[in-house]
C-alpha cells in the first residue's frame, strides 16, 4: 500500500512539473517578438536588371505520320495533324508543332519551308499538297498580320520564300502549327524529308 | 491497272533533339551619328551541340561587321556597327544579326530555329519630322483613363509643337486635351499624358487620336483603340445536345467585359421541369477581357423529355446573367440492356457447359 502511495505521488509530481513546463514554454513562444534575439532588421535596395530576351522552344519539334500507303481503290489519301486519316492506311496522328514564346518580348514570327507539295511529296501536281495551319492555345497567344488568318491551312510554298505568320507572339503563350497532305497515289516513295523554320525577331 | 499497284510511302518523324532558341537582348535602338563605330554584343542561345550559322541582313547591314560565322550552342556574337559620314534611309533601320539552326536532314517533317537580334537604328529625315506614339490602355467606366503620348523629334531641325489627343466613340468626339507649347530637339522625345475621366461614359470601344503640328507638310498624327468596360458576363454559347443514359459533359462559354479578373465566376443550371438533373460547375477565375469554358456535368437519366429547356445562370462578384437554353436529348443505345442480355448469354452458356459436364461424367461412371 505504502509502495502504491509513493507510486501515484511521484505521477502526480511528473504531471505538475510538464504542466508547468508547459505553460513556461508556451509563455516564451507568446514574448518571442519582444524578447532580444539575433534576429536583425533592415531595409535595403536591391538592384535588379532584366534584360530583354526573345526566345521560343519547340515542345513538340516534329510530326510524325508514319508509314503507310493510299488505298488501293483511291486515287489519293490526305492526313493531317488533327487526327484525320481519308483513303490511307497511315495511323491517326495528333501531335503537332508546339511552340512557345520563353522570352519576354513580344515576337515577329515567318514561316519558311524548303520544299513544296511537288518537291515533298511529288505524284500529280493537281493533287499533291503540302499545307499548314496557324493556331492559338491561348486566346490572343498570337495576333495575326493583316492577309493571314489563324486556324486556316495555307499551301507550303517556296515562293515567297518567307511568310509572316503572328506579328506579335506574345511571352509565356503557345501557338500550334498542324500539317495536312493530301498524298496522290502516284507520290514519291521511301522516306521523305522536309525541315520548316521558324524565323523570329522582337517585333 | 493503277488500283492494283500499292503506293507506299514512308513519313518517318526526325528525331530532333533541338528545342530551345534565343538571343539577348533582343534588340538595340540608337540614333544615327556621322561616322558612329559602335560594338554590340548578342547573345546566342541554342541547345548544346546545336550549330547555327550568323548571318547579317537588312538595311545597312553592309557597315557591320561580326566576329563569328558559326556558333555552337551558347555562344555571344561580338557586332561591331561603323557608320560613313551620312546614309540615304532616313526613318526605323533594321539591321538583323541572325543565326540560321543548321539542319542535319534525315527524315520526316522537323522544324528549325532561325532567331535575329536587332539594331534599331533612326536615321534623322531631312528637314523637319515629328513622329508620335499614343498608348491608351484599357480601363473600366468610372475610371481615369492614363493615355500616354510620346512625340519623337525625327527630324535634322528643333521643332515646336502643341500636341492634342482626342476621343472619339462611334466617330463621335467625347474629351479633348491640348497641351503647351515644347520644343523638342532632333533626336529627343517628349512624354505628354491625360488622365481622361470616364465617368458618365458608356462602356464599349473608343479611339483615341493624337495630332501634332510640326510645320511639316501634314500633322504628325497616330491613334490606339481602348476599352471601357461593364461588370459584365456574356454566354456566347453552350452545349445544346445530348445522349440519353449518362453524365454528359456540360460547356458553357463565356466572356468578360471587365477590365480586370474576376474571382469565383460559376454557372448554375436549372433543368427546367427535371430539377434533380440541375447542377453547379466549379468556379473559375476569369482574366480581364477573356474568353473561357465553365465545364459541369449532366445527369441525363433524370430527363425524359427529347427536347427540354435549362436556365443558365452566371455567377460572379454578387452579379448575375441568366439565358435560357433550348437542349436536346438523343435517345441512343440502351447500354445496360445489352450487358444485361450479354450476362444472361453468359450464364445460361455456363449452366449448359456445366449440364455437359456433369452428364458426361454420369456416363463414364455407368
Amino acid at each position: 500500500m505504502g509502495r502504491d502511495n509513493y507510486l501515484v505521488f511521484t505521477a502526480l509530481l511528473v504531471f505538475s512539473f510538464s504542466l508547468f513546463n508547459l505553460a513556461s514554454t508556451y509563455n516564451l513562444i507568446i514574448n518571442f517578438g519582444s524578447a532580444v534575439t539575433g534576429f536583425a532588421t533592415d531595409s535595403g535596395v536591391v538592384n535588379l536588371t532584366v534584360g530583354s530576351v526573345v526566345s521560343i522552344n519547340f515542345t513538340n519539334a516534329s510530326v510524325n505520320f508514319g508509314s503507310g500507303e493510299v488505298n488501293s481503290s483511291a486515287t489519293f489519301a490526305t492526313i493531317n495533324t488533327l487526327g484525320s486519316v481519308v483513303n490511307g492506311t497511315w495511323a491517326p496522328e495528333t501531335l503537332k508543332f508546339l511552340i512557345i514564346n520563353l522570352g519576354n518580348e513580344n515576337a515577329t514570327l515567318n514561316f519558311s519551308s524548303g520544299k513544296n507539295a511537288s518537291t515533298f511529296i511529288g505524284g500529280n501536281v493537281s493533287i499533291a499538297s503540302y499545307q499548314y495551319n496557324v493556331s492559338n492555345v491561348e486566346t490572343g497567344a498570337c495576333v495575326p498580320p493583316a492577309g493571314f488568318s489563324l486556324g486556316t491551312f495555307y499551301e507550303v510554298n517556296t515562293t515567297p520564300v518567307s511568310r509572316e505568320i503572328c506579328a506579335d507572339f506574345l511571352p509565356g503563350k503557345n501557338i500550334t502549327i498542324d500539317i495536312k497532305l493530301v498524298i496522290p497515289d502516284n507520290s514519291n516513295l521511301g522516306i521523305l524529308t522536309d525541315t520548316v523554320t521558324i524565323t523570329y525577331e522582337a517585333s | 491497272m493503277r488500283g492494283l499497284i500499292f503506293f507506299c510511302l514512308l513519313i518517318f518523324l526526325i528525331g530532333n533533339v533541338f528545342a530551345i532558341s534565343g538571343v539577348s537582348p533582343g534588340s538595340y535602338e540608337i540614333n544615327f551619328e556621322p561616322n558612329l563605330n559602335k560594338s554590340f554584343v548578342f547573345d546566342f542561345i541554342f541547345d548544346e551541340e546545336v550549330s547555327a550559322e550568323i548571318y547579317v541582313e537588312g538595311d545597312l547591314a553592309e557597315y557591320v561587321a561580326v566576329d563569328k560565322e558559326v556558333i555552337i550552342g551558347r555562344e555571344k556574337v561580338n557586332v561591331q556597327l561603323t557608320l560613313p559620314e551620312s546614309v540615304d534611309s532616313p526613318g526605323p533601320n533594321r539591321i538583323r544579326i541572325g543565326a540560321r539552326q543548321v539542319v542535319n536532314e534525315s527524315a520526316g517533317i522537323g522544324i528549325a530555329a532561325d532567331v535575329r537580334g536587332i539594331i534599331k537604328l533612326e536615321v534623322p529625315y531631312p528637314g523637319r519630322y515629328v513622329e508620335l506614339e499614343l498608348i491608351a490602355p484599357n480601363a473600366n467606366t468610372g475610371d481615369l483613363v492614363n493615355l500616354t503620348l510620346k512625340a519623337f523629334n525625327r527630324g535634322e531641325v528643333e521643332v515646336n509643337i502643341a500636341p492634342a489627343i482626342q476621343i472619339f466613340k462611334d466617330e463621335e468626339i467625347k474629351d479633348e486635351s491640348v497641351f503647351k507649347n515644347v520644343k523638342i530637339k532632333p533626336s529627343e522625345m517628349r512624354l505628354f499624358n491625360f488622365l481622361f475621366n470616364s465617368s458618365g461614359y458608356s462602356s464599349g470601344d473608343y479611339i483615341a487620336v493624337a495630332l501634332a503640328d510640326y510645320g511639316g507638310e501634314k500633322p504628325a498624327r497616330d491613334e490606339d483603340q481602348f476599352r471601357l468596360g461593364e461588370f459584365y458576363v456574356k454566354i456566347n454559347n453552350y452545349s445544346r445536345v445530348f445522349e440519353k443514359g449518362g453524365i454528359e459533359e456540360f460547356n458553357i462559354e463565356v466572356e468578360s467585359f471587365w477590365n480586370n479578373q474576376i474571382e469565383d465566376l460559376y454557372a448554375e443550371v436549372k433543368v427546367i421541369n427535371f430539377e434533380e438533373a440541375s447542377f453547379v460547375t466549379p468556379p473559375i477565375k476569369l482574366e480581364s477581357w477573356s474568353n473561357a469554358s465553365l465545364k459541369g456535368f449532366l445527369d441525363t437519366s433524370k430527363i425524359n423529355d427529347e427536347n427540354f429547356q435549362a436556365e443558365i445562370i452566371l455567377h460572379y462578384g454578387g452579379k448575375t446573367t441568366t439565358e435560357t437554353a433550348d437542349l436536346k436529348l438523343i435517345f441512343g443505345p440502351d447500354y445496360t440492356l445489352y450487358m444485361i442480355i450479354l450476362i444472361l448469354i453468359l450464364v445460361v452458356g455456363l449452366t449448359l457447359w456445366r449440364i455437359k459436364i456433369f452428364f458426361k461424367r454420369v456416363s463414364k461412371i455407368k
